[in-house]
């Protein structure tokens, strides 16, 4: 394949991540904390008031439990104040935004080919998939939303690119490890693990989805009641986990095509149906569009350039 | 285990008549500094037979029925409420209605915990043909083990009164309890509060059992030395998936994904609507809520809806139902808005079409039921200029009559924090 064309697959790549970085800094920035700081926040906090003790305490008390050895005298004075507490919390907050900050610029700035040259920095990358990575660990360890314990594999658009790409710039292409057919393969495991769980969560009914269906539809004048909306919503994650099982063993231009097609439309369902305050949202979810793009260049050069790397 | 068991029914009788100490008798500062393990010698243990973890549950029509329900250790053969509206301490033959439990079962509890932990059982009562603004004593018995009495007030018809509204008691077990003790103390020293209108998140995973029987044990705090129960309205939070929430305060699951709303009324002039946040707003309850407010509106002088996820957030962004309930809440005049979630005290300015405007809905809550407190948005446009904004362990009083509906927000330490009067709307 063409280097040139592979090195626009490879800067569009980089845009993805931008753009993943600046919806993550955005909805940080103007609403609330990352999961990442939010799961600290709560463990620093259970640790200032004991609950761990206080409840094993509890459950030797009141129900005979041991499940944690606890001592009758065990002092269970918080170990600080509350203020205290919220001043730390304050803390992590503005450390927080700052890192999403602070990711979002050094994502832009990798943009700059001289920069995406040097292999060092190559592991910038690496950081921001691992920091990816850890924002869905968390999502699903704070849990408190619908199916939030499959963050991981939802959210692989996001992680699993930056990992790819790190390996695309690490790896030298005249090496005997040549990166190309491991990033290609890591970009479609990362369409395929989303889709898969998406397509699950509907066959389940997720509530958010079944609204933006609805919400969708009645942007252009079409009721869909309750019954209907529960068949639809069930038909489509069957269609969503056929595609992340057909991807994985035949690679077709034309089901990528779809997939992006469709990547977009849910990713922008979200403001078309709830109005722009959700166009972080959308931002968010531009991988489950934009990577099955990519993909289907990367085939379509291939299956129509004979120079090969 | 038997021995234990037995020595933990007689300690939980023991324990009955020390809780005439209780809380209420604290002063303010006594209950912000309420020592946890102390708090914890006073209630109830979990044992044998001995009904333990009573909760007095409303939903539907307040001045005419209520749910007593209890918790035992054991699953029991027989379980029977002895009620009525005379007292007679635990002479329960002389009670006027004597009701046998028809709906008991084991709490679910998820395999994790099974391995360590014992379930425990339910057990339900729902009353009907009750009394408006009367007294209600009563006792529970479970296979010869007996409660001491202790009574509840049903909602008057037509009478002024109160109602405490919170949420969020997920974490910080002393500050919960403490923060029960606040509200044993309103309701001591104001006999005209109704209920507790909990906003949700009872507790961090509605799947863990184990957390769902401290938040149990806890409420036992709420109950006055002279027995008078708290009643609770219950609302679903955000944590609060899984079965329990249902089993907890025998509410039936409205489809099967578990989802629950439902219509109080407390008496004649004040309706709340019940709405759930972990549901799609579109489609089912969309038509519900749209049916109810068109049927309650002209009706009654108060319109309040109850939810979890606030829609005019103070902390966190807003929820999903956002686009489909508030244009419903303001084209019915909806009065106010009860919202949890965001761990801070909060109270909008009147909002339509997205601006305030003096016809428009005002929004409180964010929840401080025990839950660490986060810091609020004081610059987002609904909190500033006659809104209100603030962080801090608290409950909100609404004090209803037909000319007015007074707010405050109450602090741990009794002060109030913010007061703000509504009036109701032209008919």
């Amino acid at each position: 394949m063409h280097i040139k064309h592979l090195e626009s697959l490879k800067f569009g790549l980089a845009i993805v991540i931008a753009l993943v970085f600046t919806a993550t800094f955005t909805m940080n920035y103007f609403h609330e904390g990352t999961s990442l700081s939010k799961y600290i926040t709560k463990q620093l906090e259970l640790d200032r008031v004991k609950e761990v003790e206080a409840v094993a305490y509890t459950d030797m008390m009141l129900y005979a439990d041991e499940l944690t050895p606890v001592s009758e005298d065990v002092d269970l004075t918080e170990k600080a104040g509350s203020e205290e507490g919220f001043q730390r919390s304050q803390q992590i907050r503005f450390v927080d935004k700052n890192v999403t900050l602070v990711l979002m610029i050094v994502a832009w700035l990798m943009l700059i080919p001289a920069l995406q040259r040097k292999r060092a920095l190559s592991f910038i990358y690496l950081l921001m998939g691992m920091y990816l990575a850890l924002l869905s660990v968390c999502k699903g360890l704070n849990g408190g939303s619908a199916f939030s314990e499959w963050a991981v594999p939802a959210h692989a658009t996001r992680w699993l690119p930056c990992i790819a790409l790190w390996l695309w710039l690490y790896l030298k292409p005249s090496s005997a490890e040549n990166p190309y057919r491991v990033v290609k393969w890591m970009l479609i495991v990362s369409v395929s693990m989303t889709f898969a769980t998406h397509g699950m969560e509907a066959i389940q009914l997720n509530p958010a989805f079944r609204d933006l269906l609805i919400g969708g539809f009645e942007t252009i004048s079409v009721t869909v009641f309750g019954p209907v909306s529960e068949v639809l919503l069930r038909l489509i994650g069957v269609m969503d986990v056929a595609l992340a099982l057909l991807i994985i063993f035949f690679q077709r231009k034309l089901w990528f095509l779809w997939m992006a097609a469709w990547g977009a439309l849910t990713a922008l369902s979200r403001p078309i149906a709830f109005g722009d305050i959700l166009w972080e949202d959308a931002l968010l979810r531009s991988g489950n569009c934009l990577i099955p793009v990519i993909i289907i260049l990367w085939i379509y050069r291939k299956n129509t350039q004979t120079t090969k790397v | 285990m038997k021995i234990l068991n037995t020595a933990l029914g007689i300690a939980a009788y023991c324990m009955l008549s020390m809780t005439n100490l209780s809380a209420t008798s604290m002063t303010d500062d006594e209950i912000t500094k309420a020592d946890y393990k102390k708090l914890i010698k006073m209630l109830t243990p979990l044992a044998g037979s001995t009904p333990a973890q009573w909760r007095v549950v409303w939903s539907g029509d307040t001045t005419t029925t209520a749910t007593v329900s209890w918790s035992t250790a054991v699953s029991g053969k027989k379980h029977t409420l002895h009620y009525g509206t005379k007292p007679f301490g635990t002479d329960v033959a002389k009670y006027e209605n004597h009701l046998e439990c028809k709906k008991s079962g084991a709490y679910s509890i998820n395999a994790k915990e099974a391995e360590t932990t014992k379930t425990a059982f339910y057990h339900h009562v729902p009353m009907t043909g009750l009394m408006p603004n009367t007294k209600y004593y009563f006792v529970m018995e479970s296979d010869g083990e007996f409660s001491r009495q202790l009574y509840f007030k049903t909602c008057p018809k037509a009478e002024n009164f109160k109602l405490l509204v919170g949420g969020d008691s997920r974490s910080g077990l002393a500050s919960r309890c403490r923060m029960n003790l606040r509200l044993a103390k309103e309701l001591k020293e104001k006999p005209e509060i109704v209920a507790l209108n909990h906003g949700g998140d009872y507790i961090g995973s509605g799947h863990s059992w184990r957390q769902w029987r401290q938040w149990l044990s806890h409420h036992e705090l709420t109950t006055l030395e002279d027995g008078r129960v708290l009643p609770i309205i219950p609302t679903r939070g955000n944590h609060d998936g899984g079965p329990i929430f249902f089993e907890v305060f025998n509410l039936d699951k409205m489809t099967d994904k578990h989802s629950f709303w439902h219509t109080i009324s407390l008496g004649e002039d004040v309706q709340i609507i019940t709405l759930d946040t972990n549901y799609s707003a579109k489609g089912p309850q969309e038509k519900w809520l749209t049916k109810q407010l068109s049927t309650i509106r002209p009706k009654t002088t108060w319109l309040l809806t109850n939810y979890h996820r606030p829609l005019y957030p103070a902390v966190k962004s807003p929820a999903g139902q956002t686009a489909v309930f508030v244009p419903l809440f303001e084209k019915y005049n909806v009065d106010l808005a009860l919202e949890s979630d965001g761990h801070c005290i909060k109270r909008t300015v009147p909002i339509r079409d997205g601006k305030k405007d003096a016809s428009g809905v005002v929004y409180i809550g964010e929840g401080g039921l025990g839950v660490g407190q986060y810091r609020p948005k004081e610059d987002l446009w609904y909190l500033k200029n006659g809104g209100y904004v603030s962080r801090g362990h608290h409950v909100m009083q609404l004090s209803f009559s037909k000319d007015a509906l007074n707010i405050e927000t109450i602090l741990m330490n009794g002060k109030v924090t913010d007061t703000h009067t509504l009036k109701p709307r032209a008919k």
